[in-house]
């Protein structure tokens, strides 16, 4: 899942966009796989 | 060769169509007097190659947009850029491969736009008298930003800047989710608080209870009055109680002295019994040496007492005749016949000798056989007496162990009679401390009169009920005192760890930004000094040797010294005028190089006027160079006293 997410930052690193609500939006899914204890 | 036309269309001060040609590789110069429309044409460059499809921009963008008149405010974005008699400016550019579109209203509304825009141009493709990095060259004290101070051009540019977003955006939510962290970790000591004063309160609960029934077992019992009378009885009952406990504590005492007396005893029992068994343990050793010298003699009797007997039977034959010849000599006084061999003859003296060395003989045989005689009688006697001793010490010894085994049999039964006081004693005891407690809390009873108990009952039912509240308040609240994580509830403490789960993967995350944004920062400033380094070499600038950005992204000059013929290191700040438009041109070239490789436009609004003939000339045959060698569209606009029509040129 960090490897999912870092894909992302860098993604947006390389497109030279900073997309807000979809960093948001990740970082939500990422937070709730760790409140599900799937980490 | 390629071309671009820009068709323009109530835009600026151009009112009504105007289309100008523009040739891809080549250094397009636009020359024409003021007010002539040059900027007009700047502005819907800047705008169409710079446009977005919402029309937004970074901040960085925005201000820059501003400094080039390409906005004014927010309220009227494009104040000025469409002919103020018309409603609606429009700028197309056809290109060789696409033609885009850019319609705006008045208002600066924007009703058609395209998607090849890059926001950047602004800062990377123009340089205008307007542009960032001539005004901040041209800064002074107190201005906004410094002279040298170009990290704007190694992050707004540069992935940095999203890196740098981004990091921003996680620490905001680090932040969140930290207080988040720090609500879990109150309310887990508001419940491991709240948990003790649960605690307390149930064990007040407990007392008051305990306190309340007793004052209702007081009253339903007959009050005061029988409280004195009980209080009576407990007395008569402890005066029992303690006669009793002293009735045994005398035997006890005996017994104890008793048992004092016995150890010592059975102390020196042991003792003698220990002694008597050395000695008894000396004798068998002697017993043994006696019985092998006893052994030892009776061999001598048996064997060797017959072999001297019979050694002694020819020496009495031969003594036997010698007498006989004695006699015979003793009546002749001279020599006769040996009795023994018959043929010679023997003298008195003579024989007489030989009789007295065989009486020698037969004296020292029978002295052997005395001597062995007597000394196995010694050893055989010896041996009886001490046989006898150790049989006398054997009975003591067992006189000893039985008197012990007694001793200790006593001892034992000593021993567990005081127990059995002892624990008499122990059970008096508490029956005195029990009373003794009854007749305490009686005490505190009867220190007042029924009407008293009766308000003491109420007081304490009063603080029961309080006490009740009080319990169902905290639970309560020890309830409430989960948390809510995406849409799920955790108890504090699993919330807590989830909690900081969240932040180290936020942290990891900010790590991972600041990584790449140094990153990108370092790139961006290695490639920015590689590419001024190598305009100054191809512009031919002998005056610069290096133009360099240092590890806090300040641009410091190195510049020739006339005066010394050296290479002096200088800020930025102190460069004279046309020193600074000749860094701003470089710098420009570097950012576009840099990042806006793919936009094959660069702008330069009237930025030659500082420079002295010889050097106009050379930028002139290197961005004609340049623009042949990329394929660039460069467009260069100079201000000309001549009375012309504005018209597009090539170099």
């Amino acid at each position: 899942m960090w490897n999912d997410f870092k894909n992302l930052l860098d993604e947006m690193g390389k497109k030279k966009e900073f997309d807000k609500k979809t960093l948001e939006r990740s970082l939500e899914q990422e937070i709730s796989i760790i409140i599900k204890g799937e980490v | 060769m390629e071309s671009g036309i820009l068709h323009l269309e109530n835009i600026g001060g151009l009112k009504g169509d105007n289309s100008f040609k523009f040739k891809k590789g080549s250094l397009n110069i636009v020359e024409a007097p003021n007010s002539s429309g040059k900027t007009s044409i700047v502005k819907a460059l800047a705008s169409i190659l710079s446009a977005t499809d919402n029309g937004n921009f970074k901040p960085l963008i925005e201000e820059e947009a501003k400094n080039l008149g390409l906005r004014s405010n927010k309220r009227n974005p494009q104040q000025g850029f469409v002919n103020v008699h018309s409603e609606v400016g429009r700028v197309k550019l056809d290109l060789d491969e696409k033609s885009l579109d850019f319609v705006v209203k008045q208002n600066g509304e924007i009703l058609q736009s395209h998607e090849y825009g890059n926001q950047d141009f602004l800062l990377a493709g123009i340089l205008s008298n307007d542009s960032r990095i001539l005004k901040q060259l041209n800064s002074v004290e107190g201005d906004e930003i410094e002279p040298g101070d170009f990290y704007w051009a190694v992050t707004e540019l540069s992935s940095a800047k999203i890196y740098d977003d981004e990091r921003n955006f996680l620490l905001e939510k680090k932040e969140e989710y930290s207080d988040e962290f720090d609500l879990a970790e109150q309310k887990i000591y508001f419940l491991e608080d709240s948990e003790n004063d649960l605690k307390k309160l149930k064990e007040e609960r407990k007392l008051l209870e305990k306190e309340t029934k007793k004052f209702e077992k007081i009253i339903s019992e007959g009050g005061i009055a029988r409280l004195v009378e009980k209080k009576g009885d407990l007395y008569t009952k402890l005066n029992t109680i303690e006669k009793q406990k002293s009735s045994i504590l005398a035997p006890k005492e005996n017994n104890e002295s008793q048992i004092k007396e016995i150890e010592n005893q059975i102390n020196k029992l042991k003792n003698d019994y220990t002694t008597s068994k050395s000695k008894i343990k000396d004798i068998d050793g002697e017993i043994m040496k006696l019985q092998d010298q006893k052994n030892d003699l009776e061999d001598q009797k048996n064997n060797q007492i017959p072999k001297l007997q019979e050694a002694l039977i020819p020496i009495d034959g031969e003594m036997n005749i010698y007498v006989t010849a004695l006699s015979s000599l003793k009546e002749q006084n001279n020599e006769v016949n040996c009795p023994l061999c018959k043929t010679g003859t023997i003298s008195f003296p003579i024989v007489q000798q030989r009789y007295d060395e065989l009486k020698n003989d037969k004296k020292n045989i029978t002295n052997q056989i005395k001597e062995i005689n007597m000394s196995y009688h010694e050893v055989k006697n010896r041996l009886s007496n001490l046989q006898q001793k150790k049989q006398t010490l054997d009975e003591e010894l067992n006189e000893i162990s039985t008197f012990l085994q007694q001793k200790e049999n006593h001892l034992k039964n000593l021993r567990s009679l005081i127990k059995q006081q002892l624990t008499e004693i122990d059970r008096y005891d508490k029956k005195i401390e029990n009373t003794l407690k009854s007749l305490e809390e009686i005490n505190v009873q009867v220190s007042g009169d029924d009407e008293k108990l009766m308000e003491e009952l109420d007081e304490k039912q009063l603080q029961l009920r309080d006490n009740q509240l009080k319990i169902n308040e905290i639970s309560k609240e020890r309830e409430k005192a989960s948390i809510d994580i995406g849409g799920e509830s955790f108890k504090p403490k699993e919330a807590k760890k989830k909690f900081e789960k969240i932040i180290d993967f936020i942290e990891k995350a900010i790590e991972f930004t600041k990584k790449r944004s140094d990153d990108q920062k370092q790139k961006a400033k290695v490639n920015f000094n590689q590419n001024i380094e190598s305009l100054i070499k191809k512009l031919g600038f002998k005056e610069f040797r290096s133009i360099k950005l240092n590890d806090n992204y300040q641009l410091y000059v190195e510049r020739l010294d006339e005066s010394s013929g050296e290479y002096v290191l200088q800020q930025v700040k102190t460069l004279s005028t046309s020193e600074k438009s000749a860094i701003s041109l470089i710098l420009q070239i570097a950012l576009k190089q840099m990042y806006i490789p793919d936009l094959d436009f660069l702008i330069l609004d009237d930025v030659l006027a500082n420079f002295d003939e010889d050097k106009k000339f050379k930028v002139l045959d290197y961005l004609s160079d340049k623009a042949k060698e990329e394929g660039w569209f460069i467009i260069l606009t100079t201000l000309t006293d001549a009375e012309q029509p504005l018209e597009v040129k090539t170099w």
